[in-house]
């Protein structure tokens, strides 16, 4: 029993460990009389509700110390999932957002279980998103809303972050981020949100359109390959019909002549089966040549299927 | 001379005041969506706004959207609470805009249910 206290009591020493399910978040903030000395955090369901605040989404609360140091042990998941930190001024009621201002009173983090996040504020200086620190997922999300609120960051910055990112949530906050994408772009995206986990809540929406749109592609070579199978089963068809016209422009006595050549038989052969003179059958061989096209013997191969087909029609 | 260079200063000065848009919205229990277009002209220096949002019931959006309705910025303010009650939200949007797609700007808010006010200003500022 003794032990069993013992290590219970070690656990809770060993930070990260004895949360369980939970974060933690403490930080120091410097903060002027006009500010409340309270905290909120707000777990963010999906990337729409970053700008969206009600009392609901509070998950965690707490009052900074007189030195301004605050912490927090608040419920977190396995997978990463993204939180706001806000701090509100005196008389402002709990869900407060401040955005654009020099008194903007939140920053976005990410978190699970175990994790935990850090956040500082200096005297005179606004909060900042770059106070965040406690894991490099975290690094990253700043460094993607530093340049989110850059109107010069293009679509490739977004996709490059969302290739490198060692943190799926941010790599697909970076993929929301993006705007009207190439194809080439559109193609980028969908390889590189193949090694996504396909249940990441906050990619619902990203996975979804990109998978539809790998149908769409699905469909469209799907399409592709069905035309290109019946034009060429259309060209076979023309082309045979071609051939069988000229075929018909044979007679029935060169039919059998071109038969003969087929099973092998040399022009005196073919004379002595028909019963005819070699020179009529030279005669014929020539002919048959040029009414079919051919220069050769060999040529006659493509007419194989005609004879084949005579002899078991010979109405054919 | 000097008084023809200084009355063109100060008529130059004029013409660069801003263009401002103010006004408040109450609500009580209301369910609207207003629209506030402001007009951007080709070399616009800058657009500064502030929106308040004070709701005490309901829920308030309030969006900014550039001529080819692509939305720059977009905030919801509810006052649900986590056990099914509600408590008030306060929202304050405000930022210096170089906005660089002439045309008519707008910002919308639309509230459903919602008892609060929206303050809001806008200033233009060309040249």
């Amino acid at each position: 029993m003794r032990r069993c206290r013992l290590f219970l009591g070690l656990l809770l020493l060993v930070p990260g460990v004895g949360y369980g399910q939970l974060a933690r978040l403490s930080g120091r903030v410097s903060l002027d009389t006009g500010w409340a000395r309270k905290f909120y955090v707000c777990r963010m369901p999906g990337f729409d509700y970053m700008f969206t605040t009600y009392s609901g989404l509070i998950i965690a609360q707490g009052d900074i110390d007189t030195a301004g140091n605050f912490s927090v042990n608040f419920p977190a998941t396995k997978d990463e999932s993204l939180y706001r930190l806000h701090f509100i001024r005196n008389g402002d009621p709990a869900s407060t957002l401040i955005i654009g201002s020099r008194d903007v009173n939140h920053v976005f983090f990410i978190a699970k279980q175990a994790d935990q996040i850090r956040f500082e504020k200096t005297a005179g200086l606004p909060i900042s998103q770059s106070g965040i620190s406690g894991s490099k997922a975290n690094g990253e999300l700043n460094t993607l809303l530093r340049l989110a609120g850059n109107d010069t960051t293009g679509n490739n910055t977004f996709i490059a972050i969302a290739n490198t990112s060692t943190s799926q949530l941010v790599g697909l906050l970076a993929i929301s981020h993006t705007d009207k994408l190439s194809d080439g772009q559109k193609e980028k995206v969908s390889d590189i949100l193949t090694h996504y986990n396909q249940h990441n809540v906050y990619g619902a929406h990203i996975l979804q359109e990109y998978r539809t749109t790998n149908y769409w592609k699905l469909y469209l070579t799907g399409g592709v390959l069905l035309v290109a199978v019946l034009s060429l089963y259309g060209y076979l068809f023309y082309k045979r019909r071609a051939i069988l016209k000229i075929w018909r422009e044979l007679s029935q006595r060169e039919m059998d002549i071109v038969g003969l050549i087929l099973s092998g038989k040399s022009n005196k052969e073919v004379a002595l089966a028909l019963n005819i003179e070699l020179s009529t059958v030279k005669t014929h061989v020539n002919n048959i040549y040029a009414k079919l096209g051919v220069n050769n013997r060999k040529d006659l191969d493509r007419y194989k299927d005609f004879i084949n087909a005579r002899a078991a029609n010979p109405l054919v | 001379m000097k008084k023809l260079l200084f009355f063109l200063l100060v008529l130059g000065a004029i013409q660069a005041k801003a263009q401002v848009i103010k006004g408040s919205i109450d609500l009580r229990d209301s369910t609207i969506t207003r629209s506030i277009p402001f007009e951007v002209a080709a070399g616009t220096k800058s657009v500064k706004y502030v929106i308040k949002v004070y709701a005490d019931l309901g829920e308030v959006t309030v969006s900014l959207s550039d001529p080819n309705d692509k939305k720059s910025m977009n905030v919801t303010l509810g006052t649900k609470t986590r056990g099914g009650g509600h408590e008030p939200s306060k929202g304050e949007l405000s930022d210096d805009l170089r906005p660089k797609v002439p045309g008519t700007w707008k910002f919308s808010i639309s509230t459903e249910n919602a008892t609060g006010r929206v303050i809001y200003q806008i200033d233009t500022i060309n040249h």
